[in-house]
């Protein structure tokens, strides 16, 4: 039987609520369902910003040679191998954080330079036949319905141009009372089958 | 005398599209009257006396006016860093306008207004900032490879980003609400069928050649387990 991966990106701010306690329920909802989970708490991570040289298109196809010495080579491998990639962030202004972003930018290797498109759009091809799955969880001190709204349709666009099968995106307040955020996780989770 | 602040967001620093616009932008402020500066948001944020220097500039500039590209549908990490930066001081900028001019790869400029343009918006919204409209470039990729010329030297390409530079600045001086533009640097006629497959078939296939000039295939899977 093979074991379905998870990968979490705790984009939480330095010196900022570092989002533990969510984090950890996800890990034991992960878990609950058989899947293997492994979390990064970005901001303790050494991972420098893309720089946009574009040599994971077109000098080491997949592979970024123009950023050196961090971690960003060693996540990536563990995102194209797994089959849910759980975003955890704080809201920020409507999209995501300064720490999940910076992990992010650095997975433009996953995708091919060449387009194709879809609706009046042009979109990257795929390099890889199986992407991750998307689960976005933001949290917020206060409720803001158009901030909210913003991160979905992020999530939304997103995955057009990131290839997962399914994904899912949802708002949470960071006082949120734990018991509520867990069951809705276990429904969210339920929604996306994320179970053999 | 106002002043301008040009915040160069480019992960790519000043050999970037959003450096050749941004230096043309200040040379139409500057036509104008206003005193106007860029700086690199990418080095600024290296050390923290930088950062307080970034941040005591935007307090004495009228306008700010923030080049970068749209990375993943969104903001570059850099950039979101100093809006986070900018809510964390809590300054008082209801009397400063602020406007972000993004350019993209891909050929639609709706790839930027439909995602990051409202962000921005709301950006400026929660930490007070005058919205002064925004700029969104398709295809702004262009530009890059042409760097070392000045704007109104690279020919015909450049002139629909010119023109909307120019507007922007006139619309400051003149105090007139600037609108949400979206701007692509071809003809029209690129994007219609069947030209836009043929423009989409030649894109696709000169990654390719790059990939193979240096020995690799662009379509390579490295990192697969199993
Ligand atoms: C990590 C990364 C992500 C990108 N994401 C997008 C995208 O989502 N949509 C798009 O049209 N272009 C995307 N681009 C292309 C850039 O927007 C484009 O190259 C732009 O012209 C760069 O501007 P600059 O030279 O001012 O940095 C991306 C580039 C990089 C390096």
């Amino acid at each position: 039987m093979t074991i379905l991966k998870a990968v979490i990106f705790n984009g939480a701010l330095a010196n900022k609520n570092q989002q533990t306690t969510f984090q950890k329920i996800l890990e034991e909802e992960l878990t609950n369902v058989g899947m293997e989970t492994e979390s990064f708490i970005l901001n303790q991570i050494e991972i420098k910003t893309c720089i946009g040289c574009f040599k994971c298109w077109d000098t080491t196809p997949g592979i970024c040679s123009g950023v050196k010495g961090d971690r960003g080579e060693e996540i990536k491998k563990k995102v194209i191998n797994s089959d849910l990639l759980v975003f955890l962030t704080p809201l920020t202004f409507g999209g995501y954080s300064s720490e999940l972003k910076k992990i992010l930018e650095r997975l433009l290797g996953t995708l091919q330079p060449g387009v194709f498109r879809k609706k009046g759009e042009s979109h990257h091809l795929k390099r890889y036949e199986k992407y991750p799955s998307i689960l976005a969880i933001a949290t917020t001190e206060k409720r803001d319905e158009k901030e909210a709204k913003l991160f979905k349709h992020l999530i939304e666009r997103h995955s057009h141009n990131f290839h997962p099968p399914k994904h899912e995106a949802e708002v949470f307040l960071i006082n949120e009372e734990k018991n509520q955020f867990r069951s809705n996780i276990k429904q969210l989770l339920a929604k996306m089958e994320m179970s053999l | 005398m106002s002043k301008a602040l040009i915040l160069n967001g480019s992960p790519r620093g000043k050999k970037s599209s959003s450096a050749s616009l941004a230096e043309y932008m200040k040379i139409l402020f500057e036509a104008e009257g206003i005193e106007s500066e860029i700086i690199l948001i990418l080095t600024q944020l290296n050390k923290g006396e930088r950062i307080k220097e970034m941040v005591q500039k935007i307090k004495s500039a009228d306008f700010v006016v923030l080049f970068a590209p749209l990375y993943d549908d969104c903001q570059p990490s850099i950039v979101i860093k100093t809006m986070e930066i900018i809510a964390e001081e809590k300054m008082n900028l209801s009397n400063k306008t602020f406007i972000p001019i993004i350019n993209c790869g891909l050929p639609e400029p709706e790839q930027i207004s439909e995602g990051v343009t409202p962000i921005y918006n709301q950006f400026a919204i929660t930490v007070g900032f005058k919205w002064g409209g925004s700029l969104a470039i398709g295809g702004g990729e262009g530009i890059q490879g042409r760097f070392g010329k000045q704007l109104d030297e690279i020919g015909a390409f450049a002139k629909n980003a010119i023109e909307a530079l120019n507007d922007i600045v006139q619309s400051l001086v003149s105090e007139i609400q600037y609108p949400n533009v979206e701007i692509i640097l071809v003809p029209k006629i690129f994007y219609k069928w069947p030209l836009v497959n043929l423009m989409t078939s030649i894109n696709t296939k000169s990654w390719k050649k790059m990939a193979e000039k240096k020995g690799e295939k662009v379509d390579a899977q490295p990192y697969l387990e199993e």
